[in-house]
């Protein structure tokens, strides 16, 4: 379901959106908000701060990329099953990342739930609509009553993996990786006192 | 992360090591080598990975936490995002039972499909901070738990059993240098 969707059967209700639950390319993703926002405001956050986060984790996964590929050759992440699971291994989340950026820039479906507060007779109304499947929290007083059902969608518990790098043949690793650090912009490569930090 | 003086060179001295060091394998319900870097404001993300991940129970989850001491350096509730298989993102429960300052976690409801020697990653952000609260500890910690609400996959059903330090003994402060921590 897109964002104008989402908003639109939301909207209909009496409802203050609190959270956004989120899967795009094997990450899984939660925004909470603590200001009170609409439907609308909630989700441009949601893919506001989802694009920060994306953006930071493929500069902090190029610093892991580049601690291993600077620290072993060609060579020794071939002949070593350990460090060519762990090239591989990042390579393939730089892959997830990339590729959840795209998703997110694009405006790409990426909410499967949205959690909301509102008075019973709006959550009743809600619940009753045939598009929505709802798990139900209420708190009085100090006492939390908790619905255990997770909404998240069976097929969205599979993992992410990059075909092509299985593929891969592994003396080729250590190239790609220092690829990957050569493709990142200038805006996203980790700076100098980074990297002498290390 | 911008760390307290004294507290610099030993710092610095374990990166250094770690850089040339080979994971060995050894069997732990908890990853036996990564990281946890801070950018100074708002974001913190953990690379991690298991030599031989083994389990107490037969059906384990697992849950990589991020304990801050002080309740009121980040004030908000978090954002998180993690690759681990079959994952939950816990900052819903950040500060719900915890008295000695809120826990921000994600994990994973089946353990038993974390792979050797392959990379996981989990990030937290968050969107406002205390200014009169310039530093805190933290710890980050592994934990193995167990669903107690059986086939149902929730966030709060799940248990602690095992619980490990990665990474203690630290502060981070607020506007400080972006930096890593090798466990």
């Amino acid at each position: 379901m897109g964002d104008s969707e989402i908003s639109a059967l939301i909207n209909s209700y009496e409802v203050s959106p609190k959270a956004v639950f989120m899967w795009m390319s094997g990450l899984s993703a939660t925004h909470r908000v603590n200001d009170d926002m609409t439907v609308d405001e909630i989700i441009l956050s949601a893919r506001n701060e989802t694009e920060n986060f994306l953006l930071n984790s493929i500069e902090a996964n190029n610093m892991r990329l580049q601690r291993l590929s600077s620290s072993y050759s060609a060579e020794q992440i071939a002949s070593d099953k350990i460090l060519e699971n762990q090239a591989r291994s990042l390579l393939n989340i730089q892959s997830q990342l990339e590729s959840a950026l795209d998703i997110v820039k694009s405006g790409g479906p990426m909410i499967y739930g949205l959690e909301v507060s509102g008075d019973q007779k709006a959550l009743s109304q809600l619940r009753s609509n045939g598009n929505i499947e709802m798990s139900i929290s209420t708190a009085l007083s100090n006492t939390i009553s908790i619905d255990r059902r997770s909404l998240k969608p069976e097929a969205y518990r599979q993992e992410y993996r990059d075909n092509s790098l299985i593929e891969t043949n592994s003396i080729e690793l250590h190239s790609m990786m220092l690829e990957k650090i050569d493709d990142v912009p200038d805006l996203l490569f980790m700076k100098p006192h980074n990297l002498d930090n290390l | 992360m911008k760390f307290i003086k004294e507290k610099m060179v030993p710092i610095l001295s374990l990166v250094a090591c770690a850089l040339l060091w080979h994971p060995t394998a050894s069997a732990t319900f908890y990853p036996t080598t990564g990281d946890l870097y801070y950018n100074g404001y708002y974001y913190m993300n953990s690379y991690f990975l298991w030599g031989v991940p083994t389990w107490s129970i037969s059906s384990p989850g697992y849950e990589h936490d991020l304990w801050v001491h002080n309740n009121n350096y980040f004030t908000s509730t978090c954002t998180t995002m993690t690759n681990l298989p079959d994952s939950y993102d816990d900052c819903a429960t950040a500060g719900l039972g915890d008295v000695n300052g809120p826990v921000f976690s994600f994990g994973t409801y089946d353990a038993n499909r974390i792979t050797a020697n392959y990379y996981y990653f989990g990030a937290w952000s968050w969107t406002s901070h205390d200014t009169s609260v310039s530093t805190t500890g933290f710890n980050l910690q592994g934990q193995e738990n167990r669903n107690i609400c059986g086939v149902l996959k929730s966030i709060w059903c799940m248990q602690a059993t095992q619980t490990r330090n990665l990474i203690s003994g630290y502060s981070m402060n607020w506007g400080g240098f972006p930096t890593t921590i090798l466990f």
